[in-house]
Order: C-alpha cells, then structure tokens, then sequence
C-alpha cells in the first residue's frame, strides 16, 4: 500500500490519529470501586485522620494477633509525618484466589521532612501491594502495608 | 614575551585571584551572617581569610596591571592563547558562581525574610566585578576572521550547551508535574489519600531562570549573532538529537498504548495507573519539540516564514534530513527485529512457555507492541522524509556529501551488526552443539541474534546498489586533497577564504620582511644587527632566495 505524502503536515496527522485511536481504545475498561478498595480507603483515610483505633478495625483477624492494637497505635504515630506528606494514588487491583491485591503508588514530599529521624522507614518506596480478605462479609487488610510495614520496637524496623 | 614568562604570569594571576575571591567570599559570609548560625561567632576564624585577602590581592592587582599594560602595547600578547585561557577559566568560575548564587536566590525567594541570608550575596559581591572585569577582554573580537578567539568560543559553547541541558532538564520536571496534576484533575477518584494540589518544587523553576539566563547571555546576545562553523555544528547536534528524543517519546508512548490494547481486561487498572506512563514520556515530547521547533526553524522552510535566525549553510538542512532518514531506518530495523524475535519465539510458546519470561497477558505482549509501534514510526519517518528530500530538487554539494556520509553510516553500522550477530549465533550454537544441548533452548537464545542478523542483512541487500555505487563514484572521482602551510607577509590575507577552499591550510603563519642579505660571510654576520631592532624574543625565519640571497623574516603570530 502506497501512501501519498503530498502534504507536509501529514506525517504529524496520522501520528496523531493513530495514537489517538489507542488512546481512545486502551481507556476502555476503567475500574469502578470495588468494596476491597473502599476499605483500603478506609483504613488509610483514618491512619491520615490520626483515628487509629478505626484503622486498626481494618485489620484481618490474623494482623491483629500480630500487632497489638497498643503497639499499631505507637507506630502510627511514629509515622503520621509520613503519611502527612504523601500522596497516594490507587493503581490497579487484582483477585488472586480468595485475596484481593491492590497496588497504590506513594508519592512523597519530602521538604519538610526530617528523614533521619529513625521512626521513618523506607521514605522514597514507590509502590506498595495492599492484601485484602473478606472476613464476616467484609474486607480486611491482611498484610501490613506502608507507612506501617512493621510491628516492632524501633530496633527491628524493616 | 616568551612562553615561560607568560606562562608564570598566568599562573600567577589565576592562584592569587583564587585565593582572593574564596577569602573574601567567607569574610563577607561571617560578616552576613547577623545571627552567627552558619559559620560561628568567633572571630578569629576568619584569621586566614584576612591573611588571603591581604597577601593575595596585591599581587593579582599588580600582576594584572602589568599584563593588561603589555597586552595593549603589544597585539600578539593581547591574543595569546595563555591569557585567552586565563581569561576564560576566570569567566567560567565567574559564571558557575554567580549561578549557583541565582540559583539559591530563586529558591529562597518565596522565603526571603525567614530562610534567605546574606550570606548567599557574598558570591554575588565577589564574583560578579571579576566577571565584568574579565568579559571585556575576553570577548574583543572574538568572533574576527584575523584573530578569533577560540578558546572563548569553547567557553560560551559550553555555556550555551550546559544552559541548555539546565532548561531541558528543569522544563521537562515542570511539564510533568503539570501533566500529572492534570491526570489527577481528570479522575480524582484515583487519589487515595493527600492533597491534589500542584507539586510546586521552587528548585526545578530557579534551575529554569538560571538556564534561561544563561541561554540568553551564551546564545542570544553573542553565538546566534555571528554564523560560525561552531554554531552550524551546534544547530546540527541540536536539531537531530531533539527530533530523535521526539521519535523516541512517541514511539514508546505509541508502544505503551499498544501493549495497554493487548493486555485490556486482564487487570483492573486505575485511570492514573493505566497512564502514569505518559506524563513521563510526553514531557519529553513537549520539551524536545520546543527546542527542535527553535532551532530547526533556521534551515526548514516553513510556509508562514517564521523563523528565528538565519543560517547562511544548508549543510545544517541536509544532516538533518539524512539524520531522520537514518532515525527511520533504526526504527524499521528496531521493529523488524522484534516483530521477527516474536514470531521465533512462537514455536516456544506453544511448546515450552516456561522458557519464556512472559508478561502479565501470559505472552511477550511488550515485544510485540514494541515491533508494531517501531514500525509504524520508522515506516512514517521514513516515507515522509523520502518525500522531503526528493522534492527539493537543489544539487548542492552538500547534500552530495551528507549523501555520502549517510550511506557509509548505513552500510558500517549494518555490516557490524551483521558480524557481531553472526559470531553470536555461532558462538551459541557451536557450544549447545558440543554441550549436545541443541533444541528449542537454543532458538530461544539465537532468536534476537537472529532476528539483527536478518534484518541487517535485509538492510545491506536493499543498499547494496545504493553503497556499491558510492564506493565506486569515490575511487574514480576522488578530489585530492593539498595541505599547505602559509607564510604570508601581508598580501595573502584577503585570499584567505580562496586558499582555504582550494588547498587545507595546516597552519597560517604571519610574517614581517626584514631585509634581504648576502650569503657570504659579513653579511650573515650583519643579519643579527638588524636583529636587535626586533629583539630576540621573536621567532626569526631565513628563506634563501637564490644561491647568492637569502630573505630574513619574523614571526608576527
């Protein structure tokens, strides 16, 4: 098939057509909020609020009996700096097997921020992966994600 | 003045203007310093710094006087390379200081009550009179045809090119953080948690200012003003490196959105999620297409006539275009080469996919959508600037030669390809077969080895009337080339640009005539008599004219 260049500006029309038709194409099948996402919401919007005690309720049976709720508490407040500062930005979800895997990006401004200060873990990770479970017909977080990855003392962070 | 004395000099004006700027820098820093929090309050720390302003600025003051007053009686020291170099070291520490000093300026500025000091002005108070006190000298008819300054072209090449990296750098941060800003606008569902709001990061807009300001000074008020072959190779590197970022942006936004279409529906992607690819790769499209649009207005007709500066060369038009021609190729190349490694690897992903490292889909989706958009982009690069140059119909002697030099890069870049490939592929193949280990573990490994050595080979059999056709037009036709080395005592000067076309000139010496001498025994004993009017530090020449004469010249360069 022969295209015939007569026009200069042509070379810049089908470059825009095209990728505008991929465009148009690939933003087919955006996600609406699945109940596993509303609950990571949840969690995290009240980790942001200071209101660990509710956050904590998002927690999986087996996350709790690994982190006491006293202990989540003090952590949380290690890092509410942290999550003070950040922006996060849900990326995509996943079912895999009875889990849901939802990965959300972390952005994080650091201006004001004492980063060596040693409560702050890991302040430039990118991304996280956040396990969901459904428990009594709700969605619990199994995993312990970022800010609080860990359930230590000081001594053992990650 | 000869070499050692000058060279002492130099040394001289440099160590002691050092010593003195950096000591005055820090005595001004304390004494800026209101609340002593940055450098203490004690005051004899700035002991040494008093001892390097009192021991170092008389000697530079008086030193420089004294270079200043033989440079003006004499010319040739005004235009030695040594104090060329001292002068543009000077400016170029000058220029680092006096920016980094606007750098900090203009990211403070939003705090200038609180967080900026006075001491940031120290650099500014220092730097900036030897700045001045430097230029002049520095840029006296640097761009003359008799007597050009290279030394200070290098140095506002520099500028120019560093101003430019700081504005494509800088001005890229600023457009993605815009773009991301307006993904997050158009579905703010996607934000979890924080605020929404534009990412204002005052270092990305002080490093744009200070580029733009350096772009300005380097470029506008003094390269772009005078057509010389430095600036032709500066738009040349320019043009082509931009317009390749642009093909490159495009080709992976193009590939990105591809690979989006094969893998629809296998998982559930946010909007921002789907798409944080594109501000960071479309950034680099909006920059490059801005400076591109810039720079290759001076040599690409454009209907409205709008362009920025002119250039007298089309040398700069025909790099271009056989540049994009050569972008093509690699394109077509690039996308063949993928397209064939897929479809190598086919049989194994029937067969044996746990030899393959597949993607999310389950197959080489990113290869594949690699292949398509770099052959949609070479294919259109190259037809369209197929058209372009066949439709200007100017034989210029140019095009000739960047003809030439395209077809050379074509056929030296293929036919390497072509061998490392081949060497591969055997080296592969020779040790699965001794190793006895020969099956489709082996076609997994040969198949990108292949697939260059097949789309080189392709590449050369397309060319080979095209390269064969130059070689044989270069043995028959070949200009030979004469290098001369010039004497010119005066007349040969307004032939200069003749000569240069018809022979290459080494070197141009010019040389005064001091007489013409005997060649018996009292005259050569006269010749330094007449030698000590002109002293000896000057570089004397004696040519003998026939077997009873010689000619007596000096050097006046």
């Amino acid at each position: 098939m022969y295209i015939k260049l007569s026009n200069k500006f042509i070379f810049f029309r089908i470059s825009f057509f095209v990728i505008l038709i991929f465009f148009l194409s690939s933003c087919t099948g955006l996600v609406e909020k699945s109940p596993a996402r509303v609950a990571l919401e949840g969690y995290l919007k009240n980790l942001k609020n200071a209101d660990y005690e509710t956050a904590y309720e998002y927690y999986s049976e087996e996350n709790k009996s690994n982190c006491p709720v006293n202990q989540f508490k003090r952590n949380a407040d290690d890092v509410q700096e942290m999550i003070d500062q950040s922006r996060l930005i849900f990326k995509s979800e996943k079912k895999v097997g009875e889990k849901v895997k939802i990965n959300f990006l972390i952005q994080f401004d650091d201006t004001d921020i004492d980063l060596f200060d040693n409560a702050i873990v890991d302040p430039y990770l990118d991304s996280e992966t956040a396990h969901l479970v459904s428990e009594n017909s709700e969605w619990k977080l199994d995993n312990m994600i970022w800010p609080i990855h860990w359930c230590d003392t000081g001594e053992n962070n990650p | 003045m000869n070499f050692s004395k000058r060279l002492l000099i130099y040394v001289i004006l440099l160590v002691t203007l050092n010593i003195f700027c950096f000591s005055f820098v820090n005595l001004l820093g304390w004494i800026f310093d209101l609340s002593n929090d940055l450098t203490g309050s004690d005051p004899p720390m700035i002991a040494p710094f008093l001892a390097g302003i009192i021991v170092a600025l008389p000697i530079w003051v008086f030193t420089w006087r004294f270079a200043q007053r033989i440079s003006i009686s004499n010319p040739s020291e005004s235009n030695s390379k040594l104090r060329n170099l001292y002068l543009n070291i000077v400016l170029g520490i000058s220029i680092i200081n006096i920016s980094l000093f606007g750098y900090r300026f203009f990211v403070g500025f939003h705090q200038l009550f609180n967080e900026f000091r006075f001491g940031y002005i120290a650099s500014l108070i220092v730097w900036l009179p030897i700045f001045i006190i430097h230029i002049r000298p520095a840029q006296k008819e640097w761009f003359s045809e008799n007597a050009r300054a290279r030394i200070h072209e290098l140095f506002l090449n520099i500028t120019f090119l560093v101003s430019l990296i700081l504005i494509f750098i800088s001005g890229r941060q600023i457009i993605l953080e815009l773009l991301n800003y307006i993904l997050r606008l158009i579905f703010p569902e996607d934000v979890l948690v924080g605020s929404n709001a534009f990412d204002y990061n005052s270092g990305d807009i002080s490093r744009l200012i200070i580029g733009i300001g350096l772009w300005f000074y380097a470029w506008n008020l003094r390269i772009k003003k005078s057509d010389l072959d430095f600036r032709t190779v500066d738009i040349s590197v320019i043009s082509v490196s931009q317009i390749f970022i642009l093909f490159v942006s495009l080709f992976v936004i193009l590939g990105q959105f591809i690979e989006l279409l094969l893998g629809l529906d296998n998982i559930q992607e946010s909007f921002i999620g789907r798409f944080e690819f594109f501000p960071e790769v479309f950034s680099f499209s909006i920059m490059s297409i801005l400076i591109w649009s810039y720079y290759s207005s001076s040599f690409i007709p454009i209907k409205s006539g709008m362009n920025f500066f002119n250039v007298s060369s089309s040398i700069n038009k025909w790099i271009y275009r056989y540049s994009v021609r050569a972008i093509g190729v690699i394109f077509i190349i690039a996308g063949a080469v993928s397209g064939l490694s897929f479809l190598l690897g086919l049989p194994i992903q029937f067969s044996k996919p746990d030899l393959l490292i597949p993607d999310e889909m389950g197959w080489e989706t990113g290869v594949i959508s690699a292949s398509i958009s770099a052959t949609i982009m070479g294919l259109l690069i190259f037809r369209y600037i197929n058209y372009r140059i066949k439709k200007d119909i100017s034989v210029e002697e140019q095009k000739i030669k960047v003809e030439k030099s395209y077809l050379y890069f074509v056929a030296i870049l293929f036919l390497v390809v072509l061998v490392g490939a081949l060497i591969a592929i055997l080296t592969i193949f020779i040790n699965n077969l001794l190793s006895g280990e020969i099956g489709l573990s082996t076609l997994n490994i040969i198949r990108w080895p292949l697939s260059f050595a097949v789309s080189s080979l392709f590449i050369l059999i397309l060319y080979r009337k095209n390269i064969s056709t130059q070689f044989k037009a270069s043995s028959v036709t070949s200009v030979k080339e004469y290098k001369v080395e010039i004497f010119d005592s005066g007349s040969l000067e307004k032939h200069k640009d003749q000569l240069s076309k018809v022979f290459k000139v080494k070197k141009w010496n010019s040389i005064e005539n001091i007489g013409k001498f005997s060649i018996d025994k009292s005259q050569i004993e006269n010749i330094p008599n007449e030698l000590e009017k002109i002293g000896s530090n000057k570089d004397y020449l004696l040519i003998d004219l026939d077997e009873k004469n010689i000619w007596v010249y000096y050097y006046n360069n």
